[in-house]
């Protein structure tokens, strides 16, 4: 990215009077036009993407001294604003979704699933393997998150349904993820092994 | 509610894939506009950036935003 672009956003945008209007007003069509076609086709266009750029530009304001340059303005600007809309059409998706109705019962392995391949015992056996790991190495929580995830709940709205962030739903599925991966490994279980069992 | 034979699938992907030093959410978010750029331009990653790519394989939320990003800045390239 050229340092030219850098500092003429930030600068304009930090100005006052005509000149920021004027650097406010392009930005806002910047994002319109990328948002326009990214939100749309997600999460069935539920939101408008002016009400998305309204409110990114207004972070974006908020947060000019934390961009570094490490990309150009209007790709950092963009992130910040698909990341906004996703969000939001995310929240309003899955608003009426509680986790409750998702997990029902709790995380199961249909035990059709594991039958239906008992052509392949390995496969079989590892079904059996992985449901007992799942069953004593993992907290509720982690069971509950990575059950909510492979149902297609975000960790973003996870997270907000159960009162944390999304660092650490994030960081709660990985090490439920390590602890499964270690309990295969100490089974004689590698990596290789079971994504070519299940490939 | 029982898990389907994809999602078991996928349950096997992601544990296999796992590593002990991934990015969280929020430091993948802060190099993700210079990853895309990378990544539009077909540049070679870093290994900083590979981290980046785990991340987006490991993390659903995050990969749905890297491609609505890429959309995005298709449409202000031109
Ligand atoms: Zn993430």
């Amino acid at each position: 990215m050229s340092l030219f672009e850098k500092d003429d956003w930030v600068e304009r945008l930090n100005s006052t009077g005509e000149v920021k209007e004027r650097a406010i007003s392009e930005l806002r069509e910047v994002l319109m036009s990328g948002l326009s076609k990214s939100l749309r086709n997600r999460y069935a266009n539920r939101v408008q993407a002016d009400d998305v750029v309204q409110d990114a530009l207004i972070r974006i304001l908020g947060k000019l001294d934390t961009f570094e340059g490490r990309s150009k303005f209007t790709t950092w600007a963009m992130t910040i604003a698909v990341r906004s809309g996703m969000s939001e059409m995310r929240r309003r998706h899955f608003k009426d979704i509680s986790i409750e109705s998702l997990l029902g019962d709790g995380m199961r392995f249909e035990p059709a699933a594991v039958e239906a391949s008992n052509d392949d015992l390995e496969k079989s056996d590892l079904l059996v393997k992985l449901r007992e790991l799942v069953e004593t190495t993992l907290t509720d929580k982690q069971r509950d998150a990575v059950h909510a995830l492979l149902h297609g709940m975000p960790v973003e709205i996870f997270a907000e349904k159960t009162g944390s962030n999304r660092n650490a739903v994030y960081k709660l599925v990985h090490d439920a993820r390590v602890k499964l991966r270690h309990g295969f490994e100490q089974a004689g279980y590698k990596a290789e092994d079971i994504t070519a069992v299940f490939a | 509610m029982a898990l389907s034979k994809e999602q078991i699938q996928t349950l096997v992907g992601l544990i296999a894939t796992s590593q002990t030093d991934e990015l969280s959410c929020d430091e993948c978010f802060g190099q993700i506009g210079e990853y895309a750029e990378k990544a539009l331009d077909g540049r070679e990653l870093s290994e900083g950036m590979q981290l980046i790519q785990r991340h987006l394989e490991q993390c659903p939320c995050c990969s749905e935003e890297y491609k609505a990003l890429l959309d995005a800045l298709h449409e202000i390239e031109v």
